[in-house]
């Protein structure tokens, strides 16, 4: 096999590992009740274990005691004894697969959020904001201080009691061991600030505490920054010294290395790099860690691909490696590999929908894996055939829900045609790749291409499907998802016409495919401050033009995640893009030959000008319901869904009902501008039943 | 001729082997045709060695001449000795030994003793005639270079050089190790130095040697760029492969 | 220059005329500091949010909402950040060290670059008596950057007899160096470029015991020249500690390159001419080798095939012709038109490639990450935004297919007067 470095097994502590990739903590936002572990959590981890994942440590952010709320993120809570049956479910779900699993535990002290749950008082060394959370904190004591490194012991007492087979103290994202270290935020004078030794004491004391409790036969690992790049904050040779000195103790079984630190925007953007980045940017920090350690070194961010991880892993510079997102996207990553069909792995393009999602306290989901983390639905990873009557299935639209749902049906076993209006698939997904930094967004298309080529879907490129053409194909179902257009028609002062000569507004559409020459002076007005907006921006600006982004909303790409709307704001201020806020675009009239767009503050009412060649607009996707309506009722079921069955995952009744007329369906954005996993979500859950 | 071969050992198990290197080496002289081909080697002999020595046995040989040798001593002596009594036309030998220092030199130092050209690293003897060799030299990235050698000359072996054959139990066994004597010198200067299993060495990855704490970070997450690079916009096909040519001639990447 | 001033009155008025469409455009250019904020036709204020603030005294951008100061009579423009690196020059050395780079395809290897590194911590050990590091090079070169690796002193040998393979006169020369100056320590890259050999020819020439496969050195108050060395040894199975010898054959990465000072890398003549040799070794020159055989990973000239490729014969024909291991972007092979171990990149094959030419690949991250350690990339592509345009040394602007053509034809014609020549 070419992967022997990735099926290499490996020691950590007493523990073999039976292969050289993990899936390291993240918050999963699904422990709830309290942080008790939910069955959703444990059909998660179970998943991974069974597609074949060596190590997974869950809990990212898991709390040790009760002023270090769990409430936000809803992670696991293991300040009480209660958390130990719920381990044990846990540790037999993974353990069954011949999966090993550990949990983070820590205390986040100042990085977290006061304003709810019990109102704690967040502790810090020295009682410093932190700005990610806009969170304000009191200077510990020392009782507390050594409280919580009791606390830190008795989390691990009841992982191990548990039956889990590790925990992974976190040192890194600005937790409380690390803001004792970091001599950005630990201004102390006393034993626990100042000199190294000081500042490394509270680490130094919850590991020994640890160890002691636990003893020599459970692992305990550590996860630390490789360089915080902040320049009052820990450097790459400090970083170094600190993990030399805890690995000297012995007492340390495995460190993990996260490149970066994370408490402004900025750097948080680097801890879960998006496609923006390069592959493993920050693989040499890890690498610089590993050199001076003599336990195995972890290292994540990046790494998604297995060619990949088998060269870093070839190359000695880590001794495993995190493919976390990549699990996400695909939890049986490592089985593929095994039976040689990588090039069915879905793997993770770095839209970071997942951790953007998890920072606003959602659930973490795919983008383009719906059945991840709603395995506890029964919503299925691998579909199975099935065992009903094979059907035609017709698919209008090559978009994320097309592509999703003629897949499904073709898993299924049945006759699927795929028509799509332009010569590839993609749809929005096309248009988003064209932007600066974003091309990896394709890969999501690249996996259903190369699927729907394996399921020898019938896919009929550059062809319009109209009422006539699906009907001859006598179809049992039909599944609508032509998704829509750009809405410029809303506001008649805009001055848009479907006549390109006439229109004095184009869409970020037309931009981004280059339908439109990018002008020289250009202002965007864009109502979502979503990606497409932003993309459009940085699209001009790259193309030399000036641009100014207009928003009547808060701030240009206030609803890009946090992890992504850093790197387009890397790429705009450097190309001197100007971000305006709180001004809605009123009108655009001609004058000579340039444009003028009339802008209107939100909050005063007061107008002004811009003279601009091209004034571009986002204003959001029209639903196209043209062959929706000349089929509804054509349709046996008069394209209704039945919601109870689909909010429930269960099968449409109306597939089991008999008829000669067709069944009709329709899911993404030619029902309501919503986002690719929607659509996604849709078809996944609608088709897997036909 | 003469190949001169040692005892390897297996980079993984640790065990005692034919040298990879040695090996080729008397693959490389069996393809020679109407070669009379010896064996010699200089160490010491026992057990773990025997066996090691026997696999070149297997390869189709009757007896293999083992100068007994102590173990840590110099034996460029006891080799130039041998050599120089009967003086074979073509030296086969190895890069550098699998045990020990395997610095390599040894080769270099028999030719410098024995006053005869020496050519390295050779992936191929393509022809003995008239007192001189026609061999391939192996360069780096799978490249070849051909050159011809007067004799008599050494030539060491590159991993490029064709795979050796099994070695066949039988005559293996039934071979002769022709054991002779030949002074001994000891190697002081290696009594002094300290031996330990090496760790693997990763390639390094990148240099981010700036000071200040964006600059680091700029480093790690920037793109691979280049900058600055010429572009040719609204030329011909001609003149854009014109230009390409020349880097091309220019970089010798062109044979 | 010339200090009267030169006007332009059309260009005055396009300034003072708001509505003329080049009035933005002009204002800028005359540098008066274009106006940010002026009243419109119809009464309402515009601005142009991009020339608010002016280049303040101190190279920074400034804005003044007081309008005290204001950006005309051209400010402070940025000062130009030419931050060249310190020279550094050592006029009478304490001892030399002298270093042999392999100087691959004419220039400085990277190998060769951790040697100068690894020299330079030599001769800079002591600040009171510096040493100087002597570089040994044959041969035709197109190197410019020797000052800044670190060189004081180079010698440079030419003509016919050092070029291409020719050990005998390339040891008779060394030992010519060594009798004229005598440098305290010599270090020759342990590589199959030429130095690994070339280095062990010189220790036994001159009788020296060197040490092979050096990776680390320490200063050492025990070892007779102040050194220790860490080398690998054992077909790379062992590390020997021992003292750094006179003569060492370093492996790469032993130090790391000099990258903050200039030096000033200047030419040493041999006192006497060297004697003719005869040399025993006659170097019949490269052999074409089948490119297709050579590991993707190994390839020293790369023909890489992406999206843009319509015309796969002709890719193909190209490739054979020019003798280029062929590459492919991951959607070439997605697309079947190429297969999965020809995929350059993060996610297929690092490539080292001497010269890497991209044929209709736009350069995705991962496939830009791959090539990072080529030496020379030229992109032929028909957009000239894209990313691998931004990253190539050389890119063509078209169809890819018409230049390769273009390209074969010239490569075979230059072929055929060669053979006629002959």
């Amino acid at each position: 096999m070419a992967f022997d470095a990735i099926f290499q097994p490996i020691q950590i502590g007493n523990l073999t590992i039976r292969n050289r990739v993990v899936s390291t903590a993240h918050a999963e936002v699904h422990a709830t009740d309290g942080g008790m572990t939910t069955d959703r959590y444990v059909k998660y981890y179970e998943e991974k274990a069974k597609g074949g994942c060596g190590l997974c440590i869950c809990g990212g952010s898991s709390v040790v005691s009760i002023d270090s709320p769990q409430g936000w993120w809803s992670s696991v809570n293991l300040s009480t004894d209660r958390i130990i049956p719920h381990f044990q479910n846990l540790a037999d779900a993974v353990h069954k697969h011949g999966g090993k699993i550990m949990i983070q535990i820590t205390h986040m002290g100042r990085r977290s959020r006061w304003d709810g749950f019990d109102w704690p008082t967040l502790v810090s060394p020295s009682g410093i904001r932190e700005p990610v959370h806009r969170s304000t904190c009191k200077t510990i004591e020392e009782e507390e201080i050594w409280r919580i490194i009791g606390d830190f012991a008795q989390a691990a007492r009841r992982a191990k009691e548990g039956g889990l087979d590790g925990v992974e103290l976190s040192a890194v994202h600005q937790h409380l061991v690390d803001q004792f270290w970091s001599p950005r935020v630990n201004k102390r004078t006393d034993q626990w600030g100042g000199s190294f030794e000081n500042r490394m004491r509270f680490g130094m004391e919850v590991l020994k505490a640890v160890r002691a409790e636990v003893g020599d036969d459970f692992v305990v690992g550590m996860r630390i920054c490789g360089d915080e790049f902040h320049p009052d904050g820990l450097s790459h040779d400090d970083m170094k010294q600190i993990a030399a000195y805890y690995d000297a103790t012995g007492k340390v079984d495995f460190f993990g290395v996260v490149g970066s630190g994370c408490d402004t925007h900025d750097t948080l953007a680097n801890v879960i790099p998006n496609m923006a980045y390069p592959p493993e940017p920050f693989l040499h920090l890890a690498a610089g860690i590993k050199e001076v350690v003599k336990a195995p070194v972890i290292h994540a961010q990046n790494i998604k691909d297995p060619n990949q991880a088998e060269r870093i892993l070839e190359g000695g510079y880590v001794d495993l490696v995190g493919m976390t997102r990549a699990h996400i996207a695909d939890p049986h990553l490592i089985a593929k590999i095994k039976m040689d069909q990588v090039d069915q792995i879905k793997q993770c393009v770095g839209a970071n929908y997942c951790i953007d999602r998890q920072y606003q306290g959602l659930d973490v989901l795919c983008i383009q894996n719906a059945a991840t983390s709603r395995e506890y639905m029964g919503l299925p990873h691998i579909i199975e055939q099935t065992e009903g009557k094979k059907r035609k299935v017709v698919v209008v639209g090559g978009g994320p829900g097309g592509m999703e749902a003629a897949r499904v049906a073709a898993e299924r076993g049945h006759d699927v045609t795929l028509f799509e209006a332009s010569d590839q698939l993609g749809g929005q997904i096309t248009t988003a790749a064209k932007a600066p930094q974003r091309d990896q967004i394709a890969g999501i298309t690249r996996w259903f291409q190369l699927e729907l080529d394996r399921l020898k879907v019938d896919q009929r490129l550059g062809s319009r499907a109209d009422e006539a053409t699906i009907l001859d194909l006598r179809p049992d179902i039909v599944v609508l998802a032509t998704g829509g257009r750009p809405y410029l028609e809303q506001h008649e002062e805009w001055g848009y016409s479907d006549n390109a000569e006439e229109s004095l507004v184009v869409s970020t559409w037309d931009i981004l495919n280059g339908k439109v020459e990018p002008g020289k002076n250009v202002l965007i007005y864009d109502a979502l401050c979503e990606f497409s907006g932003m993309s459009a921006a940085d699209y001009l600006a790259d193309k030399g033009a000036k641009v100014e982004i207009v928003t009547d909303d808060i701030k240009p790409g206030a609803a890009v995640g946090g992890t992504t709307f850093p790197t387009y704001y890397r790429s705009l201020y450097q190309k001197e893009v100007i971000m305006t806020s709180d001004m809605m675009l009123h009108k655009v009239y001609r004058e000579g030959d340039s444009l003028v767009a009339v802008l209107e503050n939100e909050y005063t009412g007061t107008q002004e000008e811009r003279v601009v060649d091209q004034v571009v607009v986002e204003n959001g996707v029209r639903p196209d319901e043209a062959l929706y309506y000349a089929l509804k009722d054509r349709s046996r079921n008069k394209g209704q869904v039945d919601l109870e069955a689909l909010y429930a995952i269960k099968p449409q009744p109306c597939l089991s009902e008999e008829g000669d007329e067709p069944l009709l369906f329709r899911l993404g954005d030619c029902t309501a501008p919503r986002n690719t996993h929607a659509a996604i979500y849709d078809a996944l859950r609608l088709c897997k039943d036909f | 001729m003469t190949v001169l071969v040692s005892v390897g050992r297996h980079p993984v198990t640790g065990r005692s082997r034919r040298a990879d290197q040695d090996a080729r080496g008397v693959e490389l002289a069996r393809t020679l045709p109407g070669a009379e081909i010896g064996l010699l080697h200089a160490g010491r002999l026992d057990e773990g060695n025997e066996a090691a020595l026997r696999g070149y046995l297997g390869m189709g040989f009757d007896a293999l001449t083992l100068i007994e040798q102590p173990e840590s001593s110099d034996a460029l002596p006891a080799l130039a000795e041998a050599l120089k009594a009967a003086p074979p036309q073509l030296v086969i030998a190895g890069e550098r030994a699998e045990q020990g220092e395997g610095s390599g030199l040894l080769p270099y130092l028999l030719a410098e003793r024995l006053g005869w050209p020496l050519v390295s690293g050779l992936a191929a003897v393509e022809e003995v005639s008239g007192g001189v060799a026609t061999v391939l030299q192996a360069l780096p990235r799978g490249q070849r270079r051909r050159l011809k050698v007067r004799l008599p000359a050494i030539v060491t072996v590159d991993a490029a050089a064709p795979a050796p054959r099994q070695s066949a139990f039988g005559p293996a066994q039934r071979g002769r190790l022709e054991v002779s004597e030949a002074p001994v010198a000891a190697d002081v200067e290696m009594a002094e130095w300290q031996f330990k299993p090496a760790r693997k060495r990763p390639k390094r990855l990148k240099i981010v040697k700036a000071a200040s704490a964006r600059d680091r970070f700029k480093a790690a997450a920037a793109k691979a760029e280049g900058g600055g690079g010429q572009v040719l916009t609204d030329v011909t096909a001609e003149q854009g492969a014109a230009a390409v040519y020349k880097l091309l001639k220019e970089e010798g990447v062109l044979r | 220059m010339s200090e009267i001033l030169r006007r332009d009155p059309r260009k005055e008025w396009i300034a003072r005329n708001r509505l003329h469409p080049q009035h933005l455009e002009v204002l800028a250019e005359l540098g008066g500091g274009a106006a940010s904020e002026w009243v419109g036709p119809n009464g309402l204020v515009r601005r142009n949010p991009h020339v608010v603030g002016f280049m303040g005294p101190n190279g920074l951008k400034r804005i003044d909402r007081s309008g005290v100061q204001q950006g005309a009579g051209g400010g402070g423009a940025a000062k130009a950040a030419t931050q060249s690196k310190p020279l550094v020059e050592i006029e009478s050395p304490a001892f030399l060290v002298a270093v042999v780079p392999d100087m691959a395809g004419g220039r400085l290897t990277g190998h060769d670059r951790d040697l100068l590194g690894l020299a330079r911590q030599l001769a800079d050990a002591d600040p009171a008596a510096p040493g100087a590091v002597l570089a040994v090079i044959f041969g035709e070169h197109k190197e410019d950057g020797f000052a800044e690796a670190g060189i004081d002193r180079l010698l440079h040998l030419d003509g016919p007899d050092v070029e291409g393979f020719a050990p005998e006169a390339r040891l008779g020369a060394l030992v010519a160096a060594e009798e004229a100056w005598t440098p305290r320590h010599w270090l020759i890259p342990d590589s199959k470029l030429g130095g690994a050999d070339l280095g062990r020819r010189l220790a036994a020439r001159l009788g020296e015991r060197p040490a092979t496969g050096v990776w680390q050195i320490e200063a050492s108050a025990e070892a007779d020249l102040g050194w220790s060395c860490t080398a690998r040894g054992a077909a790379g199975t062992l590390d020997i500690q021992r003292s750094l010898p006179r003569f060492a054959l370093a492996l790469a990465e032993c130090a790391e390159p000099v990258s903050d000072t200039r030096h000033a890398a200047s030419e040493l003549t041999l006192p006497q001419a060297l004697p003719a040799q005869l040399s025993r070794i006659e170097d019949l020159g490269q052999v074409a080798v089948d490119p297709a055989g050579v590991a993707l990973s190994e390839a020293e000239f790369i023909l890489s095939a992406g999206n843009g490729v319509r015309d796969w014969d002709g890719f193909h024909h190209a490739a054979e012709v020019l003798g280029a291991t062929e590459g492919a972007s991951r959607v070439a092979v997605d697309d079947g038109f190429m297969a999965r171990n020809r995929q350059v990149g993060a996610t297929g094959t690092w490539v080292t490639a001497r010269v890497y030419v991209a044929v209709g690949i736009s350069g995705a991250i991962q496939h830009l990450q791959g090539i990072q350690s080529c030496d020379k990339v030229v992109a032929i592509n028909m957009d000239p935004g894209c990313d691998m345009i931004k990253r190539a040394d050389l890119a063509v602007i078209g169809d890819s297919a018409k230049v390769l053509e273009a390209l074969v034809a010239l490569v075979e014609q230059a072929r055929e007067e060669k053979r006629n020549a002959a």
